[in-house]
């Protein structure tokens, strides 16, 4: 389990897909539409946050739905993702208990089926920014380059949160209750232009405030997002996501007695 | 070649009293004074090589760690100290049907399962035929295994198992599974497996089935190996060893040896066969509480001389000389005839034979015969008296593995099984033909 040659990398890779499309049939199955339903919820929360935010709070951002649905699916992804990832490797106790597998298959198969869950809104949105923008920009290229940026991020912390759930049944709690917060202090509702100068270099801590405003600047400003910006992320998802290898591969022949 | 090669392993768990938090017992600790984890060795620096192409039988009580050591050779949890080593894919049928999701097909459960196992998609496509057909699955394959039987389960379980081809087969307690017919089916599978040279590791606590199947075994206790050895010996001593707990004194052969040749055999006639001389060969511990003692045991026929080279279909008389040492209330004396694999071929009880449990005072002695056909295939066999008290006994007065042996030749005798009786063959024909 410990070392694997590169046919072993090449075989598990097709279990972490046929994982992911079990998770989706399985949600597909039990559910009429349920694609539909990836859709169905940000939209509604997008539809409701236009009209407190630009009718009852009065954010000043032009064409407010489209720069709040361009942060939202991607956030949407990020916070199911590591949610469900978090609890991956109790949520499958039955598999880990009597089979033989890396074990890091399956947080990556969740965070697989996600991206597959969200690809349609993802794109449903692409869709809107062609149609709808102002200023459709060749930016637009580097948008599959900042979602591998996001899934390493993701990847990454839930491989330790994962980790950690297994072992400490609280961490799932914690990790649902930490987005919330997560959520309001990411410029998701409001740009980041609009945080108080002397805290935004703290912001760019989060590595999802950068990917998000990321998105904006790609998609609908058509400028690349700037080099403090990148370098910062881009060094923390990276650390982030090697520290998250890590711990998960110390712990993980261990998981079959934890969970 | 060695299959799998475990070096020292131990295994350490702890025990916690409630499940630990990352709140209490990281963030809080130092305010909260929680109880510390309770350690607890499962396996103890267990050392143990099983060839390839052996069939191994792994025994023990519950909690002895028999679970365990099958995770740690299974590759699903390491050893916390030692090594291990195995040669070629190891597949585990820990639980028929593991990973098995409701919703998904029969197919879809096959194909997600060969991949957990790491078999690539190609592989097992090909192989897809093969695993409906001995599930006998064909209408069923491609509808949710929510709607199965458990037969049905388990018969896809297993046959999705065995098409994966693997070197090393680990199987605890599965084959306790399906019904007789599919049963026996997985046993020509496993027999199969077995002239493939492979190698199979097999938990159950079905004896008969470890005699039958396995070459060698080992026997656990407490997580340590305490016995290994020819598979039949192995049940046999285990056997021994789950009957005589709670036995106040245990003679030592050497004091069972000289306390039988000091016996005059005033009753007997013919040439007695003392107890501790024959019993040696297997090393067999005696056992039980000694309120009544095996006196002497004989094989003689019918003009009451003795047998020791008895021919097919022989007529023999067991006789057990008893003598109780404290009063007894209930006794029934019992004997087996084993095998060369341990496997019990005749034996009874006086209790089954239909007569009455015996009461018995201090210092009486009794002779029981058995009077029985020899329609064995030609072999060693060796045959086991028990005095115990009462049919369902809870303990045993003395239990005397192999007291006698004796070896059936006759080389004209061609058997296919195991027991031979008289068989009249028979042939209809709308053609005239002679037979």
């Amino acid at each position: 389990m410990a070392t694997m040659n590169r046919s072993e990398w090449f075989r598990y890779g097709e279990l972490v897909s046929s994982l992911a499309i079990k998770d989706l049939k399985i949600k597909y199955k039990s559910a009429t539409f349920g694609f539909v339903w990836a859709l169905l919820n940000p939209l509604l929360l997008a539809i409701i946050l236009t009209i407190v935010f630009s009718m009852v709070v009065k954010i000043e951002v032009e064409q407010y739905p489209l720069f709040l649905l361009v942060a939202l699916f991607p956030w949407s992804f990020f916070s199911h993702s590591f949610s469900a990832a978090t609890a991956s490797i109790t949520d499958n106790a039955h598999l880990i208990k009597k089979v033989a597998f890396p074990r890091i298959v399956i947080p990556l198969s969740v965070i697989l089926s996600n991206l597959l869950h969200f690809a349609p809104p993802l794109f449903l949105v692409l869709i809107l920014v062609i149609c709808f923008s102002t200023s459709v920009s060749w930016t637009i290229i580097f948008l599959p380059l900042l979602l591998l940026v996001q899934i390493c991020f993701v990847t990454g912390i839930s491989l330790i949160t994962a980790r950690l759930h297994a072992q400490f049944r609280d961490v799932k709690f914690l990790v649902d209750a930490s987005l919330i917060p997560w959520f309001y202090l990411t410029p998701i509702l409001y740009p980041i232009s609009m945080v108080p100068e002397n805290w935004r270099s703290w912001y760019l801590l989060n590595p999802m405030a950068g990917i998000i405003t990321s998105y904006r600047e790609l998609l609908l400003e058509g400028v690349v997002p700037g080099l403090l910006t990148i370098l910062v992320t881009c060094g923390l998802t990276f650390t982030i996501c090697l520290v998250g290898v890590v711990v998960f591969r110390q712990q993980e022949a261990f998981f079959a007695d934890q969970v | 070649m060695w299959a799998i090669e475990i070096k020292q392993i131990s295994r350490r768990y702890f025990l916690y009293q409630e499940a630990p938090t990352l709140i209490k017992d990281v963030f809080l600790r130092p305010v909260l004074n929680r109880s510390r984890p309770h350690e607890c060795w499962a396996l103890r620096d267990i050392s143990w090589r099983i060839k390839q192409g052996e069939t191994v039988g792994l025994l023990g009580e519950n909690g002895a760690g028999k679970s365990t050591l099958l995770k740690i050779l299974a590759g699903i949890t390491k050893p916390t100290t030692g090594s291990i080593t195995v040669n070629g894919r190891v597949g585990a049928l820990l639980e028929l049907g593991t990973g098995f999701h409701s919703e998904l097909t029969g197919r879809e459960n096959v194909l997600l399962n060969a991949s957990l196992l790491g078999i690539r998609r190609k592989e097992v496509e090909a192989k897809l035929k093969d695993i409906v057909s001995f599930a006998e699955l064909e209408s069923f394959f491609d509808v949710p295994v929510k709607t199965y039987s458990s037969g049905m389960f388990v018969r896809l379980g297993f046959s999705a198992a065995m098409a994966m081809d693997p070197d090393v087969l680990i199987i605890d307690e599965a084959l306790a599974v399906g019904d007789i017919r599919f049963q026996q089916k997985c046993m020509r599978r496993l027999a199969e497996f077995k002239r493939e040279n492979k190698t199979l590791v097999v938990v159950s606590h079905d004896l008969g089935l470890i005699k039958a199947l396995c070459d060698t075994a080992v026997c656990l206790h407490h997580g340590s190996i305490v016995d290994g050895g020819d598979a039949g010996e192995v049940v046999d001593r285990y056997v021994l060893r789950m009957t005589d707990i709670g036995s106040p004194q245990r003679l030592t052969d050497a004091a069972v040896g000289r306390q039988d040749s000091k016996l005059s055999s005033a009753e007997w006639s013919g040439e007695p066969f003392l107890l501790g001389a024959v019993s040696k060969p297997c090393g067999f511990p005696r056992s039980g509480t000694r309120a009544m003692v095996i006196k002497e045991v004989h094989l003689i026929d019918d003009a009451r001389q003795p047998v020791v080279l008895p021919e097919f279909g022989q007529v023999v008389n067991l006789e057990v000389a008893v003598e109780a040492q404290q009063d007894c209330p209930r006794l029934t004396v019992a004997f087996y005839v084993k095998n060369h694999s341990r496997l019990e071929i005749i034996g009874t009880n006086t209790d089954i034979q239909g007569k009455p449990v015996l009461q018995v005072a201090r210092g009486e002695r009794y002779v029981f015969r058995f009077r029985f056909e020899l329609r064995l295939k030609p072999g060693m066999y060796t045959v086991t008296v028990i005095a115990a008290n009462g049919p369902e006994a809870e303990h045993y007065y003395d239990w005397i593995e192999d007291a006698i042996s004796f070896e059936l030749l006759s080389p004209h005798v061609k058997l296919h099984a195991l027991y031979g009786p008289p068989i009249e063959v028979t042939l209809k024909s709308s053609q005239s033909v002679a037979w």
